[in-house]
């Protein structure tokens, strides 16, 4: 086991955890794995989890970490994938016949792999590793994951949308900085402050075109009920009352109240957040490491505020996926049952890397709750809603509903015209292209 | 005596060696064998990378655009021509994307090609004509070494409408990148800015290929820097303006990076590119056999377009 890993005191607990459930599933470590050659297992991964900054820390120091315990049983092939690319990377690598065995991928991109019949139920290999998904996910992770009646990923990571604010600016406008709004009304009222203070400082920025608004109005759109589509029907559910509800809440931030600046650009309210320019920012956990390098002790971080009707937020994350490769047999399933319960017992290590764990039982040890943020981002993630698991449902968001809710954003059309619309282009997207 | 006829002194042909086989050596039929299997070797290295990396890949493509393949799981049967005749009968769904995205890609090109090469034409007469032409030529150059992701995010910065330094500079919130006709303007400054470089390079070496004597003329006819431009050096510089014509319209054609990083296709739709579209409907919505056929087709106009460009700029004579 690698030294980092060791070092802590909480690692070792984890280690001498992992141990005890390894030696006890000794048995399941087949004859063939006893022979001296591996059995060579390959891992496709991208996003922030894959590896930080091109680093060997993270999931590819585990790796080697679980290689060095199977030396001679079985073996990790480990590739970083980009981002960006990953769709296109991994399609290619199907249609050639050359996928990876096992792959982390987010739901909507991974459940195209589901319906097209190419990846293998999960359960099967959650059971060889001797993982509960009822107990050790959490529901709703595991609960909304289902692909035509059929669990085909386990939940590798999680990241929920939270709010970001500058207790600095909230000091400097009359606020308790140590009090965030709980509700839109506050949210908005805050935000008028902070505005008021001049200077080029707005209270909230959001940002109506490049997607921007993911994270804030998927979360809010799931406060009102307004979700993108059902699942099995494949019908498109958003365009309700609530769902114009929620983009007429960021509409009036901007053209009502004056708290958000009109026709921001792509990635301003990052740049103005950390320039403390921006009161608040309601976006995924991830920038969290970023905000908090720059803004420090000022940096103040909280559920949502419900704006809506019920307290949820979007949910993003990452799940694994096992690939009907050739060559898939008993054996590599049961190395990769191996390596994905190596993988939950390490959570720690990984949560302390910045990968919040989606790993149930760490999340009631000490050593989780001491890592700042990670038990109020628990409390999110329960919150947390995904989108449903129809093929690629966030490209089709990018595509088809975005461009008539930016319109709707810039002042360009009625907000009801703009869901309308937006609805009606996505309907036709699925109908097309899934026939879900 | 014609210059260069042979002599009755002169070997009627030479004996050339290429290692060790004589090829002017033995019968006629045995030297152009030798000659052609040489000629082979020679071009076979080309050969094989265009067969392996432009032929092949170009043949699978037109192979997968006439049957249903998905992206995934591969070969569903054969479709003939339907979805090139679905592209062109279809009024919704990715037919229609197709076409939409076909018309913003049509004004992009409509509006940087002329730019393209009305830009460098000027700079590399101008730096032609005033000292220090390696510098100018370097900085103009620069931007060209830069990745496509590097420009657009350099540029994503530079435009922001609040904070951003152009506008801090301009003392306005002028939306580049939210807004239309902003976010074209844009998007085309900055292709330009990033790509006149190999124009510059090519219109400048036209420029030197003018002879000086025609220079010199004109300016003793009393021909001042413009004129001179207008009426002596352009018409010097058909062959390469045709080039830079040529290469820009195809690079616009597949504009992809820039509004992809820079505006996300928005404000709306507004900026969505044709190999964008593509690019989706193959690899995200896993239509490959659909997407083989709006490349055959968007490659089948840019054809068209290049070749009637060309036409126009070169004339029958020169083509």
């Amino acid at each position: 086991m690698h030294t980092r890993i060791m070092r802590s005191r909480g690692g070792k607990t984890v280690l001498a955890t992992t141990c005890a459930i390894l030696t006890a599933c000794a048995s399941g470590v087949p004859a063939q794995a006893t022979t001296t050659k591996a059995v060579t297992i390959t891992f496709w991964n991208s996003g922030p989890s894959a590896g930080i900054n091109g680093g060997s820390s993270g999931i590819p120091q585990l790796i080697k970490d679980f290689n060095k315990q199977y030396q001679g049983h079985y073996k990790i092939v480990y590739k970083i994938i980009p981002y960006y690319d990953e769709t296109a990377v991994v399609n290619s690598a199907l249609g050639a016949h050359n996928e990876p065995d096992l792959i982390t991928e987010s739901l909507t991109f991974g459940s195209g792999y589901a319906y097209e019949g190419v990846v293998e139920p999960i359960g099967p290999i959650l059971k060889m590793a001797g993982i509960n998904p009822a107990t050790d996910f959490p529901k709703s992770l595991w609960d909304a994951s289902v692909v035509q009646g059929q669990h085909y990923m386990a939940p590798t990571n999680a990241i929920p949308t939270v709010l970001f604010w500058n207790k600095a600016l909230f000091k400097k406008a009359g606020l308790n900085p140590d009090v965030p709004p709980a509700t839109g009304p506050q949210l908005v009222a805050d935000a008028e402050k902070i505005t008021s203070l001049g200077h080029g400082t707005w209270g909230y920025v959001e940002e109506p075109t490049g997607g921007g608004m993911n994270y804030s109005l998927q979360s809010v759109m799931d406060q009102y009920g307004a979700y993108l589509a059902n699942a099995k029907t494949g019908k498109v559910t958003f365009n309700t009352p609530g769902g114009v509800a929620a983009v007429q809440f960021f509409r009036n931030l901007i053209f009502k109240y004056h708290v958000s600046p009109p026709n921001a650009s792509p990635e301003e309210a990052h740049n103005l957040f950390v320039k403390g320019e921006d009161g608040m920012e309601i976006t995924g956990s991830y920038d969290y490491p970023t905000y908090h390098t720059i803004l420090g002790n000022n940096l103040g971080i909280s559920l949502v505020p419900k704006i809506g009707h019920n307290q949820q937020d979007f949910l993003g994350q990452n799940y694994w996926w096992v690939f009907r490769a050739p060559g898939m047999n008993e054996t590599m399933e049961r190395g990769i049952a191996l390596f994905m319960k190596y993988y939950y017992a390490n959570s720690l290590y990984l949560a302390r890397q910045g990968f919040f764990p989606t790993w149930l039982p760490l999340w009631n040890t000490r050593q989780f709750k001491e890592i700042p943020t990670y038990s109020l981002q628990a409390q999110a993630v329960n919150d947390g809603v995904l989108h449903p698991p129809i093929p690629i449902i966030a490209e089709l968001n990018h595509k088809y509903f975005f461009p008539d809710i930016e319109l709707a954003l810039l002042g360009k059309e009625p907000t009801g015209k703009a869901v309308a619309a937006a609805a009606s282009a996505m309907q036709s997207a699925i109908q097309e292209n899934f026939h879900a | 005596m014609r210059v260069g006829a042979s002599t009755a002194r002169e070997p009627r042909q030479r004996q050339v060696h290429y290692g060790h086989l004589p090829l002017g050596a033995g019968s006629a039929w045995g030297r152009r064998h030798r000659q052609g299997v040489w000629g082979w070797l020679f071009v076979s290295p080309y050969l094989l990378l265009f067969l392996g990396f432009q032929a092949v890949p170009v043949g699978f493509g037109l192979f997968v655009s006439l049957h249903h393949w998905n992206g995934v799981v591969g070969n569903q049967g054969f479709i003939g021509l339907s979805q090139y005749v679905n592209l062109f009968t279809d009024r919704t769904g990715n037919a229609a994307g197709f076409w939409s995205a076909m018309e913003h890609t049509v004004l992009f090109v409509g509006i940087s090609v002329p730019f393209l090469w009305g830009v460098p034409t000027v700079l590399a007469y101008l730096i032609y004509m005033v000292p220090g032409k390696g510098f100018f030529r370097g900085a103009i150059f620069f931007p060209t070494v830069l990745s496509s992701s590097a420009i657009s995010t350099l540029w994503l910065y530079l435009l922001a409408t609040t904070g951003g330094p152009v506008n801090g500079v301009l003392g306005l919130s002028i939306p580049w990148l939210v807004e239309q006709p902003e976010a074209w303007i844009s998007i085309d400054a900055v292709t330009i800015w990033w790509t006149m470089g190999i124009a510059l390079v090519i219109m400048y070496a036209s420029l030197t290929q003018v002879p000086t004597s025609v220079l010199e003329a004109a300016a003793v006819d009393g021909a001042g820097i413009v004129r001179t431009f207008r009426s002596v050096v352009l018409p010097q510089l058909r062959g390469g303006s045709a080039v830079v014509v040529f290469v820009s319209t195809i690079a616009s054609f597949n504009l992809l990076a820039q509004p992809f990083l820079m505006t996300h296709g928005g404000p709306g739709t507004s900026t969505y590119t044709v190999s964008e579209w593509i690019y989706q409907v193959g690899f995200t919505f896993f239509h490959m056999g659909q997407a083989s056929a709006m490349a055959f087709v968007l490659g089948f106009i840019i054809a068209v377009v290049g070749f009637v460009e060309y036409r126009l700029i070169v004339g029958r004579r020169m083509g």
